[in-house]
């Protein structure tokens, strides 16, 4: 008698695997990982801001954590597998694909200057402290790859901005400001499509992907189409995409209207910060999301809610990744009450409505975009005061030494700062360019991975410079009131008459040096001018003549005699405030005197 | 082929040629039949097919990756996964009703990670039925 094999169950199975799903979510990856390869590395390299290996960077970015998860992930399997009971062959886990997706997605979150060895560190610790511990694939209570990133971006944050944060050296180049969402933040949230949005070109490049962010978050119509691919193979609960990226479009469009934003702001803010990739790729990690459906929705609502708050009160202006940690904790008890739900029990619904009425609470009565300088004490001496003033900012208040004189501000020292970003301000010569640019502070753009601190230095200057000019109109300055008097700020060496014209030669104050212009005066009017030459009069300090250079070649003094009638009219030129300005005055003042003293 | 009730199995297969088969014998359709380890029986009236299966390799079953599909395609409504994760605690048990499952198979059929999640199920049902 033969004996047949039995089995239970059903005798046909479903061809899907836990294996091919990981290999659709690769295949929905690869177009991204392209377009990373094309815009951090074939565009810089056209342009000429790259070597071969620079060329190569950002798939070596991505190629290095993946390997060191996938490697890390199968020795540690192995050696537990020593110790099982039930065996598995070593093809067995050489086989698996999930243990790519920790590092892969490490590379394409992280900002794009992570040191190598960082990216190396945060995929040991998602694979390791992520997955691992919780007891392997399916067990983790954390995203593995967020849980690696967000440990590396908080212990490092200010070695990562220090090397140039999210921007490839293209996008340092020309851009040189702060991703788009700290951009938004600094402009108080609700501003001009010029102020938010210019900066990066237009809403089209922010769908196809040509602005600053991580390697994969940026190419919204890519991603898009992976999310359609993946939820037309369902490889994922794309529900949870659907409800989180609802959610932030509906809660941002009801601030905007409350704000008087057109639509262009909701939009904006779904294309921007990581929020498409993290909801098509993150949030709908199978195993860190709730199991149901019902559940999976709750998630994505409750994942916009704080993602939105975060964005719009936190000093974290992308609140994609913590808000999906934050969820994950939460987890377990989604999917009680999806249970609960599906017994119908619908007075569970309650729990959840109080839920969302107080994240929404938490974030209404937060708008702080009110001045937040504070000047301690104003030294008044003729035209020129000493201010010292306090500002918050990124960790503790900056305190900062300010001199104007003559409504030109003379210098600006830092006296205090906690931060760990100003080092970041300091190797970008901040100050310097923030008094070059005093004439229209507006305009000086922020340092991009100090976004924070810098703003807080620009704003004590902004409010100084105000606080002066608003003094100089007779306004009592602290205790002492301001005399007026007239102060030279020039000096003629010579003047020489020959065949009626007359020649001056003046000194006049740069910014640390001095100066030498020579002009030529006839029937009261200027027939010619020049600079003094360098050998003749060898009085300009190194940094002057660069200030210098730009004078002359912004043709400044041709400007001038142009426009002689009509001196004051003419603007300082921007990258040489000071400079322009006191040559301005001299000009001016000579021409006086002369038509005076005739 | 038309059969009478009551014909041993071992004839049908006697007449087809698969006498010596290392196939598997199913009676019953492929998701709710039964395979059977020898084919003396005979055929009964519920016995609507006789199925032979080549041998599968069975793919190894994997950890659940919480995809959802067999919560999502239940037609009973019933939450599969968590029924074989508390299928030691039966308060758990009780509260996820493993007494409405038709025992359709579709949840084994869909779970990507091959678990045999209909086996559990009928388990539980057996312990809450004895609990009562």
């Amino acid at each position: 008698m033969k004996d047949y094999k039995t089995y239970n169950g059903p005798y046909i199975k479903t061809p899907d695997s836990v294996n091919k799903i990981m290999l659709r979510l690769l295949i929905s990856l690869t177009p991204i990982i392209l377009f990373a390869f094309y815009k951090n590395g074939i565009v810089p390299y056209q342009k000429g801001y790259l070597t071969e290996y620079g060329l190569v960077y950002p798939l070596l970015f991505i190629l290095i954590p993946t390997i060191t998860s996938y490697i890390s992930e199968l020795i540690i399997n192995l050696i537990i597998n020593c110790f099982k009971k039930d065996k598995k062959s070593f093809k067995y886990y050489l086989k698996q694909l999930h243990p790519i997706f920790p590092g892969l997605f490490i590379g394409l979150v992280l900002p794009y200057n992570t040191p190598i060895y960082l990216l190396v560190g945060a995929a040991l610790i998602a694979t390791i402290l992520g997955k691992i511990i919780f007891g392997g694939f399916g067990k983790n209570i954390f995203n593995p790859a967020l849980l690696g990133c967000i440990i590396i971006m908080y212990f490092f944050s200010s070695t990562i901005s220090g090397m140039g944060g999210y921007f490839n050296s293209y996008e340092l180049d020309t851009i040189s400001s702060a991703t788009p969402l700290s951009n938004a933040k600094v402009n108080g949230y609700y501003s001009t499509y010029d102020k938010m949005i210019s900066n990066y070109g237009d809403l089209s490049d922010f769908a196809t992907g040509t602005i600053p962010g991580s390697l994969g978050e940026t190419s919204s119509i890519l991603i898009l189409c992976a999310f359609i691919y993946l939820a037309l193979t369902k490889s994922i609960k794309s529900h949870i995409t659907i409800s989180y990226v609802g959610t932030v479009f509906i809660l941002t469009f009801i601030l905007g209207m409350i704000n008087g934003m057109p639509l262009w702001f909701p939009i904006f803010h779904i294309l921007s910060g990581g929020l498409l990739f993290g909801a098509t790729f993150m949030a709908t990690d199978p195993v860190t999301s709730p199991i149901g459906t019902r559940g999976g929705i709750i998630y994505g609502i409750l994942l916009g809610i704080l993602t939105t708050i975060i964005r719009f009160t936190s000093s974290y202006p992308e609140g994609v990744m913590i808000s999906i940690i934050i969820l994950n904790i939460f987890v377990p008890l989604i999917d009680k009450l999806d249970m609960m739900l599906n017994n119908k029990k619908i007075l569970v619904l309650i729990p959840i409505i109080i839920m969302i009425i107080g994240l929404i609470y938490l974030f209404i009565p937060r708008s702080n975009t009110k001045d937040e300088v504070t000047i301690i004490s104003r030294d008044v001496n003729n035209k020129q005061i000493t201010y010292v003033a306090t500002s918050q900012g990124n960790d503790d208040i900056i305190k900062a030494k300010i001199v104007i004189d003559n409504g030109i501000v003379k210098s600006y020292e830092i006296l205090e700062i906690k931060d760990e970003y100003y080092s970041v301000v300091k190797n970008n010569k901040y100050i310097d360019k923030l008094i070059n640019g005093q004439n229209n502070i507006e305009k000086v753009d922020t340092v991009s991975g100090a976004t924070i601190t810098s703003n807080a230095m620009k704003k004590i200057l902004e409010y100084t410079i105000n606080d002066y000019n608003n003094s100089k109109l007779g306004v009592k300055v602290g205790d002492k009131e301001i005399e007026v008097k007239e102060t030279k700020n020039y000096e003629i060496i010579d003047k020489k008459i020959s065949n009626g014209v007359t020649t001056y030669i003046a000194k006049t104050n740069s910014l640390q040096a001095n100066i030498i212009i020579i002009i030529n005066i006839k029937d009261n009017k200027i027939t010619n001018m020049w600079f003094g030459n360098l050998n003749e009069y060898p009085v300009y300090d190194q940094t002057d003549l660069e200030y210098l250079k730009i004078v002359i070649n912004a043709k400044y003094l041709e400007t001038l005699i142009k426009n002689q009638n009509n001196i004051d009219n003419v603007d300082t030129i921007s990258g040489a405030t000071i400079s322009s300005k006191n040559i301005k005055e001299t000009v001016k003042d000579i021409l006086k005197e002369h038509i005076s003293a005739n | 082929m038309l059969v009478k009730i009551g014909t041993p199995v071992i004839s049908i297969l006697d007449q087809l040629g698969y006498k010596d088969t290392n196939m598997t014998i199913v009676t019953g359709g492929p998701m709710m039949g039964h395979s059977i380890p020898n084919i003396d029986t005979s055929v009964t009236k519920e016995m609507n097919a006789l199925l032979l299966l080549p041998p599968v390799d069975e793919l190894l079953e994997t950890n659940c990756m919480r995809c959802g599909k067999c919560i999502k395609y239940c037609p009973a409504g019933l939450y599969p996964i968590n029924i074989k994760n508390n299928i030691n605690k039966k308060d758990k048990l009780k509260e996820l009703n493993p007494n409405t499952c038709i025992e359709c198979g579709l949840c084994s059929y869909i779970c990507p990670a091959r678990i045999p999640l209909r086996d559990y199920v009928v388990n539980a049902k057996q312990i809450v039925k004895e609990d009562k």
